[in-house]
């Protein structure tokens, strides 16, 4: 093979390569993986609730986005959707078929924010670190 | 003791009868701002807080604004950090009443005029729109959609990705409302 040839397949690989990343940036970048984050905080369900209807401006500077590891007693149960202590909404990432009604648990997932109409802290991608 | 169950029976009844507020907290909004031939700029929130008291109309809309989802993260983190500021701004709210509504009444869907004040990034604005009231095995399905500008509620497109962001942000919205 000529020198010329290898060069242009180095080329066009280069470019592929970068055009790969640079897709795989655009579409998948900046993507949260809580599974591998730490956890900023460790609460119970009572004292984070209280926390927000305390101050609710300090509490969302506090928390808000961060992953938080909160414990509770699931009061329901619905699909991809856990209730700890009729208080905190938690959106699982993928729904936990080990979990039951009344057990004990502790959830891990992002703050998204407190819904003062329902009075319910939210989280998202959330699940189970503890039974 | 007969009178007591009796009572006890009415009590009851009436509550059921006369729980007048209908709620949800997965209901749906959803809203656009694309530019043909760039990507969509669009996401959906489906953790949408709603209470409608039927015995007047009043109703009041929570979205939460980092529960809103791009299907390009970094759209998302953009939207949320540059535009919406939700670290500061974490909800859109909107409070206000369907015009002339009667529970009774809706038997069928029917067309309802809703007027109230919008907050969104921190500025409320007056509203007013058509929406659908259709009830449905006792649970009323509310939907609509109306279309908000972007400088109304001071959000700020950069001028680099400004022909890629529509002025125009159409939302639409989707609750299924219950007795709790």
């Amino acid at each position: 093979m000529s020198k010329k040839i290898k060069l242009i397949i180095l080329i066009v690989a280069v470019f592929a390569l970068a055009g790969v990343i640079s897709y795989n940036y655009i579409m998948h970048g900046g993507e949260r993986d809580l599974a591998a984050e730490k956890t900023d905080f460790s609460v119970t369900s009572a004292f984070i609730t209280s926390e927000f209807l305390g101050d609710i401006d300090a509490a969302n500077k506090k928390y808000l986005e961060n992953a938080v590891a909160i414990k509770g007693k699931i009061t329901a149960l619905n699909g991809k959707e856990v209730i700890l202590d009729e208080a905190i909404i938690c959106s699982f990432k993928n729904q936990d078929l080990s979990i039951k009604k009344g057990q004990t648990v502790t959830v891990k997932g992002r703050i998204v924010g407190y819904d003062d109409l329902m009075g319910e802290l939210k989280l998202d991608q959330c699940f189970i670190i503890k039974n | 003791m007969k009178k007591i169950i009796v009572l006890l029976v009415f009590i009851f009844l009436g509550n059921t009868i006369f729980a007048q507020k209908m709620m949800t907290r997965t209901g749906q909004i959803k809203f656009e701002a694309s530019v043909p031939s760039f990507d969509p700029v669009a996401a959906v929130n489906n953790s949408v807080s709603a209470i409608l008291d039927e015995s007047n109309g009043e109703f009041a809309v929570l979205a939460l604004v980092k529960a809103f989802k791009f299907k390009i993260p970094l759209m998302e983190e953009h939207f949320n950090e540059n535009y919406m500021e939700s670290s500061v701004y974490p909800k859109a709210t909107f409070k206000g009443k369907i015009l002339n509504f009667d529970a009774s009444k809706t038997s069928a869907s029917k067309k309802y005029d809703l007027e109230g004040d919008l907050t969104i990034h921190g500025v409320t604005k007056k509203i007013k729109t058509k929406i659908d009231v259709a009830p449905k095995d006792g649970k009323l399905y509310v939907s609509g959609d109306f279309v908000v500008k972007n400088q109304d509620f001071n959000i700020k497109i950069p001028s680099l990705v400004k022909s890629k962001v529509s002025e125009d942000v159409a939302i639409s919205f989707d609750l299924v409302l219950d007795e709790k």
